[in-house]
């Protein structure tokens, strides 16, 4: 009996140990190691060519998130209801599946199926309709945010959303159009004459301001996305351009010059009255509202050289904001951080004359986030968690994505034209 | 002792079964577990509804300008027309980041100034507009600003010459009209400058 009670408690150890060790598995899942995932197109789809785009992208997008890595399957799965365990080798943790068949009205149909191996789980079982291929973009976007949210991630809601940004195409020409944040999708909505600074007026996307030199000033025009109907809101002799709208939508930030001298102005959109933020007799531009809107960050040359100082929207003094970099000329803002945009030349001649820093307004931290080409307009995530800017490098125009907690970036190119302003 | 160990294997038996164990020879065929909640395949709402709704606004744009330039020198010359009543104008052109005019282009602005006092004199609804530019070295917003302080400057520069306030209208295009696009020191030499144009 002593003997065979010896042996209970060796095997009651044993079990114990083997419990640990897949518990310990589990949290190192949870916690530091980021989830293989494959993307396979199942050979019954119609239409190989555009799922295979689709794949490409969504690849993109679940490779930008950082929160998955993306491996490669090379072998065949013919349907949707394969029997996939033939896969589970340890290489991936995930299999996502992809089918497109034919919907009604001409319309596509992306069947995704998402196989989780250690859960034995298909956790995300969806249909996605496009009426129209060349809006393949929104789709892989809108697959990815689902897979991701599926895994409980941090968001990247941000991945669905439009960009706007304005193009130069020749001389006193431009056009205003709107994109996937990739670039792959682009579609022209304001065009003919010098039309730029495109600025979202609303977190819907539904309605955007921008500068149209149409007339004899330039003029803010403020323009539906979807009904094309536009109204003018104000004009201004010399320059104008919006370059923030408040939490409530009903204030923005104008650099105008009704005297001919740039200044920034508040303006109420509903009572139309404008006040004049600075005073400054050189160069004042480029207001973000900051501290609930209460305040402003701005460029000044009031020092000699462009830099970034705050001002409280109803006080008269400055406060300067970035110590490092002899010309610093935009600048965007989350929380207590600032990225701006830096010149790091004194002349005309020199590459790597304008990179990106985020800084801490609480302490001396400083952070280069760009290391070639003319980097300028920073614009933050609303999560604060990622940077879109434009790059000009050897004659060729990009967007760029820095993503900040994973300290990479990611640069799509602009096939036509050179990238004039952006928003998202 | 045979009973003893009959008990032991079967004690290792269901201590196996409770550890749950699994078998690498299952066979996993996931359809089968498919959870209630995702079972009934939800049709997704068409991607593309707000895409396939976005309008395009286009503008027509006349105007007739012919910009020279001097291949030998930066300098830029603007010919307007307006009414019938024509005037060829030498651009002012300024250092880099700086709006400033040299003792040079002091002296092309005296020029011009008598001859827009000229034209302005036999032709009082027409005005001049002073564009303002820059080359690409700038951030945009910052350069549409020193477009509009470099206009600024000539405005000055014709007003202390006689010509009336009421008369010029200024204008930043900032880096947008490019009289050149090369990547070398004259061409963004000619790209910074204020041309003059004339307005009904």
């Amino acid at each position: 009996m002593k003997k065979f009670n010896k042996i209970i408690l060796f095997i009651l150890i044993i079990t114990q140990y083997i419990y640990a060790v897949d518990a310990e598995l589990d949290i190192i899942r949870k916690n530091s190691i980021i989830p293989k995932i494959t993307v396979n197109i199942v050979n019954t789809s119609i239409n190989m060519k555009l799922a295979n785009q689709i794949k490409k992208l969504l690849e993109k997008d679940l490779e930008i998130s950082n929160h998955f890595q993306v491996k490669t399957n090379k072998k065949q799965i013919n349907t949707m209801k394969s029997n996939i365990a033939f896969l589970n080798n340890g290489k991936f943790d995930l299999i996502l599946l992809l089918n497109i068949v034919k919907g009604s009205n001409k319309n596509i149909i992306m069947e995704a199926k998402l196989v989780d191996f250690n859960k034995k789980d298909i956790i995300l079982n969806k249909k996605y309709i496009i009426s129209n291929t060349n809006r393949y973009p929104f789709l892989s976007h809108k697959i990815a945010i689902n897979i991701n949210d599926t895994l409980k991630a941090p968001s990247i809601k941000w991945m669905d959303k439009f960009v706007i940004f304005s193009r130069y195409t020749s001389a006193k020409k431009s056009e205003i159009v709107v994109s996937d944040y990739s670039l792959t999708y682009q579609k022209i909505v304001v065009r003919g004459g010098l039309n730029i600074f495109p600025k979202w007026a609303n977190k819907e996307q539904s309605t955007f301001y921008y500068t149209s030199y149409a007339g004899r000033f330039p003029t803010l025009i403020k323009q539906n996305l979807y009904t094309s109907t536009s109204k003018e809101i104000i004009s201004s002799q010399g320059m104008l351009v919006c370059s923030d709208v408040n939490y409530e939508t009903n204030e923005i930030l104008l650099t105008m010059a009704p005297e001919g001298q740039p200044d920034i102005y508040l303006y109420n959109t509903k009572t139309k009255t404008k006040k004049r933020i600075t005073t400054y007799s050189g160069i004042d531009v480029g207001g973000s509202f900051i501290n609930d809107d209460k305040s402003i960050i701005f460029i000044s040359d009031r020092l000699g050289k462009a830099n970034i100082f705050s001002k409280k929207i109803d006080q008269r003094g400055v406060e300067r904001m970035v110590y490092h970099g002899k010309n610093n000329s935009q600048a965007t803002t989350h929380d207590n951080y600032i990225v701006y945009s830096s010149r790091e030349n004194n002349n005309e001649f020199g590459w790597n004359t304008f990179n990106l820093y985020l800084i801490s307004t609480k302490n001396d931290m400083i952070r280069r986030l760009t290391a070639k080409g003319a980097n300028k307009f920073p614009k933050y995530s609303s999560d604060g968690e990622s940077i879109l800017f434009t790059k000009n490098y050897k004659n060729k125009s990009y967007l760029g994505i820095i993503r900040l907690n994973y300290n990479k970036s990611f640069l799509f190119e602009l096939k036509t034209g050179k990238l004039q302003s952006i928003d998202w | 002792m045979k009973i003893n160990s009959i008990k032991i294997l079967g004690l290792v038996l269901a201590i196996s079964i409770l550890t749950g164990c699994s078998s690498k020879d299952e066979t996993l065929s996931y359809d089968d577990n498919i959870k209630k909640n995702i079972a009934n395949e939800k049709v997704d709402e068409k991607i593309d509804n707000k895409i396939s709704n976005i309008k395009t606004v286009e503008t027509v744009i006349t105007e007739k300008v012919v910009s020279k330039i001097d291949k030998d020198s930066y300098l830029n010359e603007v010919t307007s027309q307006i009414n019938g009543v024509s005037i060829t104008l030498t651009s002012i052109h300024f250092d880099f980041d700086n709006y400033k005019m040299s003792s040079e282009m002091n002296k092309i602005s005296n020029t011009n100034s008598k001859k827009v006092d000229e034209v302005l004199n036999t032709n009082k609804n027409i005005k001049i507009k002073l564009e303002g530019n820059c080359d690409e070295w700038g951030t945009d917003e910052y350069n549409f600003a020193l477009g509009l302080k470099r206009a600024k400057t000539v405005k000055t520069s014709l007003i202390n010459s006689g010509i009336k306030s009421s008369s010029i209208i200024v204008v930043s295009l900032g880096e947008s009209n490019p009289v050149c696009n090369d990547q070398t020191k004259t061409c963004w030499k000619k790209n910074r400058r204020v041309d003059h144009k004339l307005l009904p």
